[in-house]
């Protein structure tokens, strides 16, 4: 019997882990977000409820009645989701409702994340700015919202079907412009490092997408190695001092975010290379900033979550004042119409007026 | 004679012997009733149950073997496994109620291992379930590449949205499972043996119970709790999510813990537990609702917990002379 039992629980456990060996690159997993919207127009900026973008942003809308808005966020240890709050109470301010901020007691955790939204429903919210923690698992609390007449504005990670509206950066379009922006300083010629995102993460595998896209207008230049930091400052170290043994004529290093960009410009400098290597991230974030202003990176993409935030309140608060809807569902923002690359020539500007972090 | 001693006392002082936490839960929703109007309305009293059911009979699973003087941690990652073997099994085409058993099976696979692995190889409850704990953890996220999955079936709203007699399906499903763990810890030879494992003096002695055995049958009862809690939860989600049960582990212990079972010599049941799961998340709720930031709430749902388990230990130990 015990042996039996013994026996069965280990082919049990083999065969689980044979499968998962087998199957590691996901058959058919959650990559059915909605088509981000690059075949189309993009949105007329002039036409967007707001004016300016990161701290700077405002609006002319004014709410006619005094609306309940949460803001509902993947947690409030990430300074990408406390500035999300930030934006919006902003918004409340400016535009006259109520902002109520709700975040999961246990971080990133889809299940809390699906009770805060029934939370939000039944406190007769009026409306919700969520950043979903996962595009599948959000989806049933969603239709519950909708359900309930209450529009939800979802930014950065998007639901699995579309909702009132998406906004938040075209991860994609970032991924372009920032390998624009770096093929540009090197000459549009030369040999090149990505630092990739976490494996599985949306985000990381549209931004990849979207640097390979814009690296096809340059056949000059050759992508030497491409390898996940998970989005992590030590590991975007440890990744490109391996990769700088093999590769010391590189030119450039575009890192999946500012924080494994970072890591590649502490590499870069240890390895006695500063200046010799053009380097890029995403976000804008402090530290980032602070590397574009000494020189240790080149261009980083404002993803100015205060600003997103910002323009999905407005979108909202025109909704609840006459039905105004968004001109379509994925409004993103700040996209290449807004400026949103971050060099040395404008960094100052950024630092003391835009910057989100602040 | 445990198990009837138990029983008499139920029956002789009904609302005198309730246990504190019946009192703390019942301060806490009038506060949460007067603090916030859409509190106490029948739609949000029903989320409240909904939404505490995985946790529920995660918590039954932890309280029978916090009884034996065990933990074990790995229990929110095999919710998190079944949610994902599940939808896996269906995607490659398995029908979905037979991958619902074949799931259901691997789970008590999976606690029976944990119970060879204590009992047999005498390694201690808190490392064996511990390894199982990464291993599950690794396992789902690489059978998913770290991305939920989503899949759509009927069965899915049919579990989360169907009420039977106005009380929603998950919560009869937890009902029954309670009376399987009831009768299974009060009227049968392995129930005596948890509290014989526990060390309680008046339970049945070792005598004559293979400790190594009942450890199997007792995991593998536990890993079948968590792949119903898995399969309502994923359900709920509609899609696998192979990181939803981390740490929930931990809450079913200060389920239990609250709900008056003790870590020493076998003492508590799962009844105490309900009541713990229901504090917990009528206090997440109610904190949501009455709007305190969520930076606060970790740090007063910490504070209430630790609250109630002291004032549950002094009262018991009073009533006990």
């Amino acid at each position: 019997m015990k042996k039996v039992l013994v026996g069965l629980v280990s082919v049990v456990l083999l065969v689980a882990f044979l499968v998962a060996g087998c199957s590691s690159p996901a058959p058919k997993t959650a990559q059915q977000a909605p088509a981000a919207v690059a075949d189309s127009k993009p949105v007329d900026h002039s036409k967007l409820p707001t004016k300016g973008i990161g701290t700077s942003i405002s609006t002319d809308v004014k709410a006619k009645k005094p609306y309940k808005i949460a803001i509902i966020v993947k947690n409030t240890t990430n300074p990408f989701m406390v500035k999300s709050i930030a934006g919006t109470q902003k918004a409340a301010k400016d535009m006259g409702f109520e902002c109520i901020s709700l975040s999961p007691a246990r971080q990133d955790s889809i299940d809390d994340q699906v009770k805060i939204m029934e939370d939000a429903i039944q406190m007769g919210v009026n409306g919700i700015i969520l950043h979903p923690i996962d595009s599948n698992g959000i989806m049933p609390a969603i239709r519950k919202a909708e359900a309930a007449n209450i529009p939800v504005a979802v930014i950065g990670t998007p639901a699995a079907k579309e909702t009132f509206l998406r906004s938040g950066v075209d991860y994609t379009e970032t991924g372009v412009l920032i390998t624009k922006a770096v093929a540009e300083l090197i000459g549009k010629k030369g040999k090149l490092i990505i630092i990739e995102g976490p494996p599985g993460a949306q985000n990381a595998i549209e931004r990849l997408q979207g640097i390979k896209t814009a690296l096809k207008d340059y056949p000059d230049i050759q992508v030497v190695a491409s390898q996940t930091a998970n989005f992590k400052r030590t590991e975007g170290m440890q990744v490109t001092e391996n990769l700088l043994q093999k590769y010391k004529d590189v030119n450039a290093i575009i890192g999946a975010n500012d924080e494994s960009a970072l890591g590649a410009a502490q590499a870069v400098k240890a390895a006695g290379l500063s200046g010799k290597v053009v380097i890029g991230g995403f976000d804008g974030n402090q530290d980032g900033s602070a590397a574009i202003k000494s020189g240790e990176m080149a261009v980083s993409y404002n993803t100015d979550p205060f600003g997103s935030t910002y323009l999905a309140a407005a979108y909202i608060v025109q909704f609840l004042n006459d039905g105004t809807k968004p001109p379509k569902f994925f409004v993103p923002f700040p996209s290449a119409l807004d400026d949103p690359i971050i060099n040395a020539k404008n960094i100052d500007n950024y630092i003391s007026n835009i910057a989100w972090w602040k | 004679m445990q198990a009837e001693a138990v029983r008499g006392n139920r029956l002789t002082g009904f609302v005198s012997g309730l246990p504190p936490v019946a009192w703390i839960l019942f301060v806490m929703v009038v506060v949460f009733s007067f603090a916030s109007p859409n509190y106490f309305e029948l739609r949000n009293i029903s989320n409240i149950f909904i939404q505490s059911m995985p946790l529920m009979l995660v918590a039954f699973a932890q309280t029978i073997i916090v009884l034996t003087e065990g933990i074990d941690l790995s229990l929110g990652t095999q919710v998190s496994f079944v949610s994902v073997l599940w939808i896996l099994l269906c995607q490659y085409g398995v029908p979905i109620l037979a991958a619902a058993a074949i799931t259901v099976a691997v789970s008590m696979g999976v606690g029976a291992t944990n119970g060879l692995i204590i009992g047999k190889g005498k390694i201690p409850a808190f490392i064996a379930t511990l390894g199982m704990q990464y291993v599950l953890y690794s396992t789902s996220l690489l059978l998913t590449a770290g991305a939920s999955i989503s899949f759509s079936d009927y069965l899915f709203q049919f579990v989360s949205e169907t009420k039977l007699l106005f009380i929603p399906l998950p919560v009869w499903i937890t009902a029954v499972m309670f009376c399987l763990t009831w009768v299974m810890l009060y009227k049968t030879r392995l129930g005596a043996s948890v509290f014989a494992l526990g060390g309680n003096p008046d339970a049945v002695t070792l005598a004559g119970v293979n400790a190594n055995k009942s450890l199997i049958k007792i995991y593998g009862f536990a890993g079948l709790l968590t792949a119903v809690s898995g399969l309502i939860i994923t359900c709920q989600l509609e899609s696998a999510q192979p990181i939803v049960g981390s740490g929930w582990e931990f809450e079913a212990v200060a389920a239990a813990l609250i709900g008056g079972t003790s870590f020493r010599e076998g003492k508590g049941g799962i009844g105490g537990t309900i009541l713990g799961v229901l504090l917990i998340s009528t206090l997440k709720n109610g904190l949501n609702i009455a709007r305190v930031p969520s930076l606060y709430q970790s740090a007063i749902i910490g504070t209430i917990i630790l609250a109630a388990i002291i004032i549950d230990v002094m009262v018991r130990r009073r009533r006990n002379g």
